[in-house]
C-alpha cells in the first residue's frame, strides 16, 4: 500500500534504490489531501514525512514515515495530520521541534540564511501577537533586512515564549541577536 | 622641689644600695610585695603630698600654657619637668609598663589635652566671628605649627598623637564644610598658598575620606575646565577649517589646562595620589568627549595624530617656542613631542590615534617630509613605552623599509650602469612591505609614457630576480615627479633653464602628453605642440575621466594648459599656454585636495572599524576556548576587559557573538539559552 502510494506521487522510476517525491509529487499529494500549499498544512505534511528539503520525500523516509503514523491511506494520513496540527497548538516540546526544522524547509540549497520574503508567510499564520510584531518590524526594515539566519530564527521563537506578546522587558545587555536589539527599539517607538 | 626630692630620693637610694640589692632583690624574686627604696620614697611621695596639691598643681600648669600660646615669656621647662614627674610617680612595684603611665595620663594628659581643647575652641570662634575662613585657614596652620614645634618640650612622647588628634578635631575637624565650600573659590583664585594651606589643614586629620570631599570637587573642577576651555577654541574656528590648524587649537587647549592643574597638584596638594587620580580622570573625560569631540567620533586621537605629524613634518609651519637659552631645537621638539604624549595617555581610542599615525608617518616617510630622523625615532621609543611593542614595531618596520630601499636603489644604478642602460632622468624608489604601511594598492591603471615605463619594468625585473616569488605593485597615486618645462615663449632665466613643476605620476602621464615630440599620434597642428580632448587624453593615459578632469582644473588654474572653451568638458580642446609665466621658477601642481582628505580620514576610520570587529571576535574565540562555557553577561564582561585599544561597545560585541554563531565557533546551550558553547 504504502509502494503504490509512493508510486502515484514520485518523480520518476529509479533502479538505484534513491527513488523519491519531487515537490511536483508533493503538491499534488497536498492537494489531494485538500491542503493549501499557501498555508501552514503543506509543512507539517513535509515534517511528518521526514523531508529533507522542501517538497521532496525520499523513498526510505516515507516508507518508515508511514509505518511509524500506521497510516495506509490517504484518509489516514489526512487525519494524522489534523491531529499532529492540534497536538502542536498545545505541545510546546513538539512545536519547537516542528518550528526548527521549518527554517531547513524554508532555505534554498546550501544557503545559511533564509530570505525575509520566503519567512512571512509562515509566521503570519502562527497565530501569535509578537510574530506579527515581528512581521510589521521586517516590513519596515525591508530594504535594510533582507535574511534570517537559523540563530535569528530559533531565538524568534524564544523571545515570544520568554517576553509574551510585548518586548517591555526587553533589555539589551540579555543574550538575544542583535537583531532583536532593533526590534525592540522598533517596537518601542511604536508605541 | 620636686627635683630635690628626686635627687634626695635618688641617694638614699643609693645609702640604702645595699639593703636594695640583697633584701628586696630576694623578697621580689619571692614574689612578696616589696619595692626597693627608690620606688618606696616616690610611691611616698605620690600617697602623701601629691594627690593633694595634684590639682593646683594642673592649674598652675594651665595658666604656664595660657601664658605661652599667649606669645607671654614663661619658663616652659618647668612644664616638662612636671609632666615628667608625673610619669615617674606611675613607677609602681609591679613594674607592668602600660600601669607605669597611668598616674600620668590619668592625672596629667587628659586634663593638659581638655584645657587646651578649650584654649584653642575659644580661639577658633573668635577667629571665624572675626574674620573669613582664609583668615582662619593662615592662623589655626600657624597655630597648629607652633604646637608642633613646642609639643615635645612638654609632653611625654607618647601622648603626642593623642594630643595632635584632639587639636586637629577642635580646629579642623569642625569646621571642614567650610573648607570644602571655600576650595572652590581658591581653585578660581588659583590661589596656590592658600590651597597648600588648606590642603595640609585637612591632610591632618587624615590623607584618605576627610580629604576625598576635595579630591571630587577638584576633578569636577577640572573636568569643566577642560570643557570649557575646548569650547571656548571651538567657537573661533570655521568649521571646515584646515585640520592642522584645528589641531593644534584642541592640543594647545588641552595641554593649557592640564598644565595649569598639574602645577596646581606639585606645588598646593604635595603630588597627593589621590589628587593626581583625579586629575587623570577629568582629563581622560574632557580630552575624549567635549565641544570639538561629538561622543563616539573620536575626534581627539585623530586631531592628536595630525598634530604630532605638524610637528614632525617639514614646512607645517610648526613654530617651535622660543626654548630656554642654550636648548636646541631638538630639546624643544623633544618637549613639544613629551606634550603631545602626555596628551595621548589620556586618550580612550588608542587604536584610532595609532592608525592615523602610521598613515602621516607612512606620508612623511614616502615624500621624504620628516623634519628630523632623530624626533621620529624619540617619539617612536616615547609610544613604545606607553603602548608596546605590537604598535610601534611596524612602524619600525616602515624606516627600516626606508633604509633597504636606499641600498637597494644604489645597487639598482650600479647595476644599470654595468649594464649599459642609461636611466633617463633621476630615479629614485621605495619598496614598500605592503603588511608594515598602511598604504593600500592602487586602483586605476595607468599608461606610462615610454620613457618611464622602460625605467619601471627594467627594476621590477631587477627585483624579482632579487626576491624571487615576491610580487612588486606600483602605487602611482602615491608617487612624485620633477619635470622641467620649456615654454617657446618664456623669458628670462626661465628661457635657459625652464619651469621645474613638481607633479603627481598622473599628472606627469597627461602633461608628458603635450611634449612635441611625444604626441599621441595626432602630430601637433601648432607651434605649441599637440592639442588634445578629454577623450584623447583618457585613451592616452588609460584614465578615466573622472581622474583627468580635477588635474585639468589645476593645469587650467596655474595657466600651464589652456581649454578652448574655458571650461573642463567633453568637447574642450587643451593645449599648451606658450605665453606662461611665473615669478617662481619651481612650481607646485600636486597638491592634495582637501575632498581627498576628507576622504582619507573616511576610509581610515572604516579600516578601525573593521579591525575593531576582528578584535572583538578574537577576544570572544579566544576567551571562549579557554573558558569552553560561559554566560553571556560573563563573556561580555571579559571581552570588554581583554581589549585594551579601544572600549568594545556591548552592542558590537553582540555582533561579534552573533557572527561566530553563523561561522559555529560558538552555540548557545540548549539547556540555557544565557550560555554559550565554545564548539571546536
Amino acid at each position: 500500500m504504502t509502494e503504490q502510494l509512493f508510486s502515484q506521487y514520485q518523480d520518476f522510476e529509479r533502479t538505484d534504490g534513491k527513488s523519491l517525491i519531487g515537490p511536483e509529487g508533493f503538491e499534488r499529494l497536498s492537494t489531494d489531501l485538500g491542503y493549501d500549499m499557501s498555508q501552514v498544512e503543506p509543512l507539517v505534511l513535509m515534517w511528518k514525512l521526514g523531508c529533507t528539503e522542501m517538497g521532496t520525500v525520499p523513498y526510505e523516509n516515507w516508507s518508515q514515515s508511514l509505518t511509524s503514523m500506521r497510516v495506509g491511506s490517504l484518509d489516514q494520513l489526512r487525519k494524522e495530520i489534523d491531529s499532529e496540527i492540534d497536538r502542536l497548538k498545545s505541545d510546546k516540546k513538539e512545536y519547537q521541534q516542528f518550528y526548527r526544522k521549518m527554517f531547513d524547509y524554508l532555505k534554498t540549497g546550501k544557503q545559511k540564511v533564509i530570505s525575509v520574503d520566503d519567512i512571512l508567510p509562515v509566521i503570519k499564520g502562527a497565530d501569535n501577537a509578537l510574530f506579527d510584531k515581528f512581521v510589521a518590524f521586517l516590513d519596515a526594515n525591508s530594504e535594510r533586512i533582507k535574511t534570517i539566519n537559523r540563530d535569528q530564527w530559533q531565538s524568534l521563537l524564544e523571545l515570544s515564549r520568554t517576553m509574551g506578546d510585548s518586548l517591555a522587558d526587553y533589555s539589551k545587555e540579555d543574550a538575544w541577536p542583535a537583531l532583536f536589539d532593533d526590534f525592540a527599539e522598533w517596537e518601542h517607538s511604536q508605541k | 622641689e620636686w627635683t630635690k626630692y628626686g635627687d634626695s630620693a635618688k641617694i638614699t637610694h643609693n645609702i640604702f644600695a645595699y639593703l636594695n640589692r640583697h633584701w628586696i632583690q630576694r623578697e621580689q624574686d619571692e614574689g612578696s610585695n616589696v619595692c626597693d627604696v627608690s620606688t618606696l620614697m616616690y610611691q611616698l611621695w605620690r600617697d602623701q603630698f601629691f594627690m593633694s596639691i595634684r590639682n593646683t598643681l594642673l592649674d598652675s600648669v594651665f595658666s604656664l600654657m595660657t601664658r605661652i600660646r599667649n606669645g607671654q615669656v614663661a619658663d616652659i621647662n618647668l612644664v616638662k619637668s612636671v609632666a615628667d614627674s608625673f610619669v615617674s610617680l606611675g613607677n609602681d612595684d609591679s613594674g607592668i609598663a602600660s600601669k607605669r603611665m597611668e598616674v600620668y595620663e590619668k592625672y596629667f594628659l587628659e586634663p593638659f589635652i581638655k584645657s587646651s581643647v578649650e584654649y584653642y575652641r575659644e580661639e577658633a570662634d573668635r577667629l571665624l566671628q572675626e574674620g573669613s575662613i582664609i583668615d582662619y585657614i593662615v592662623r589655626v596652620s600657624s597655630r597648629l605649627q607652633e604646637e608642633d614645634d613646642r609639643v615635645e618640650l612638654y609632653l611625654h612622647e607618647s601622648s603626642l598623637k593623642d594630643f595632635k588628634d584632639a587639636l586637629n578635631k577642635v580646629l579642623v575637624t569642625r569646621q571642614k564644610d567650610k573648607f570644602y565650600s571655600e576650595f572652590e573659590p581658591l581653585l578660581d583664585a588659583r590661589d596656590s598658598l592658600n590651597l597648600k594651606r588648606l590642603y595640609s589643614l585637612v591632610a591632618r586629620t587624615g590623607k584618605g575620606s576627610a580629604l576625598d570631599p576635595l579630591r571630587d570637587i577638584f576633578s569636577a573642577y577640572v573636568k569643566k575646565a577642560g570643557l570649557d576651555a575646548i569650547k571656548q577654541v571651538s567657537g573661533s574656528e570655521e568649521t571646515g577649517g584646515a585640520i592642522a590648524k584645528e589641531a593644534r587649537l584642541f592640543v594647545t587647549a588641552v595641554l593649557g589646562v592640564h598644565d595649569l592643574f598639574a602645577g596646581l597638584l606639585h606645588d598646593a596638594f604635595e603630588e597627593d595620589t589621590g589628587f593626581s587620580k583625579s586629575l587623570d580622570n577629568a582629563c581622560k573625560d574632557f580630552i575624549n568627549t567635549n565641544a570639538m569631540c561629538p561622543e563616539g567620533e573620536a575626534r581627539a586621537p585623530q586631531m592628536l595624530a595630525h598634530y604630532c605629524d605638524t610637528l614632525l613634518k617639514k614646512g607645517s609651519g610648526n613654530v617651535r617656542k622660543a626654548g630656554a637659552e642654550g636648548a636646541s631645537d631638538e630639546d624643544s621638539l623633544e618637549a613639544q613631542l613629551s606634550q603631545a604624549v602626555c596628551v595621548f595617555r589620556y586618550i580612550k581610542a588608542v587604536d584610532v590615534f595609532q592608525k592615523f599615525y602610521s598613515q602621516h608617518l607612512s606620508r612623511r616617510l614616502v615624500y621624504e617630509q620628516s623634519v628630523s630622523s632623530y624626533g621620529e625615532e624619540m617619539m617612536i621609543s616615547k609610544l613604545k613605552e606607553i603602548s608596546g611593542v605590537d604598535f610601534t614595531s611596524k612602524l619600525t618596520r616602515m624606516f627600516t623599509d626606508m633604509t633597504l630601499s636606499k641600498e637597494m636603489s644604489e645597487e639598482f644604478k650600479e647595476k644599470c650602469r654595468d649594464g649599459d642602460f642609461a636611466i633617463p632622468f633621476d630615479f629614485d624608489m621605495k619598496v614598500l612591505h605592503t603588511v608594515s604601511w598602511p598604504l593600500k594598492a592602487p586602483d586605476t591603471k595607468l599608461l606610462l609614457p615610454s620613457e618611464l615605463s622602460s625605467v619601471c619594468s627594467r627594476f621590477t625585473n631587477y627585483y624579482q630576480n632579487k626576491h624571487n616569488g615576491r610580487k612588486l605593485n606600483w602605487m602611482w597615486q602615491h608617487s612624485k615627479a620633477e619635470i622641467k618645462m620649456f615654454f617657446p615663449k618664456a623669458t628670462g632665466p626661465a628661457a635657459k633653464a625652464g619651469y621645474i613643476f613638481h607633479v603627481s605620476t598622473f599628472q606627469l602621464a597627461i602633461l608628458m602628453l603635450f611634449n612635441d615630440e611625444s604626441g599621441p599620434g595626432t602630430g601637433y597642428d601648432s607651434p605649441n605642440g599637440p592639442t588634445l580632448t578629454l577623450e584623447q587624453i583618457s585613451q592616452a593615459t588609460g584614465l578615466d575621466n573622472d581622474m583627468i578632469k580635477p588635474e585639468l582644473e589645476i593645469f587650467c588654474k596655474a595657466r600651464v594648459l589652456v581649454s578652448s572653451n574655458n571650461k573642463i568638458s567633453g568637447d574642450s580642446k587643451f593645449t599648451l599656454n606658450a605665453n606662461f609665466k611665473s615669478k617662481h621658477l619651481r612650481i607646485n601642481l600636486a597638491v592634495s585636495k582637501k575632498v581627498e582628505q576628507k576622504r582619507e580620514a573616511t576610509d581610515t576610520m572604516r579600516a578601525v572599524d573593521v579591525d575593531r570587529m576582528y578584535a572583538i571576535q578574537a577576544a570572544i574565540v579566544r576567551i571562549m576556548k579557554t573558558r569552553k562555557q560561559l554566560s553571556h553577561r560573563q563573556l561580555v564582561e571579559d571581552t570588554i576587559s581583554m581589549i585594551k585599544l579601544f572600549q568594545a561597545s556591548i552592542g558590537d560585541i553582540k555582533k561579534g557573538i552573533d557572527t561566530l554563531i553563523d561561522k559555529e565557533y560558538l552555540e548557545r546551550s540548549e539547556s540555557n539559552r544565557d550560555v554559550y558553547n565554545y564548539l571546536a
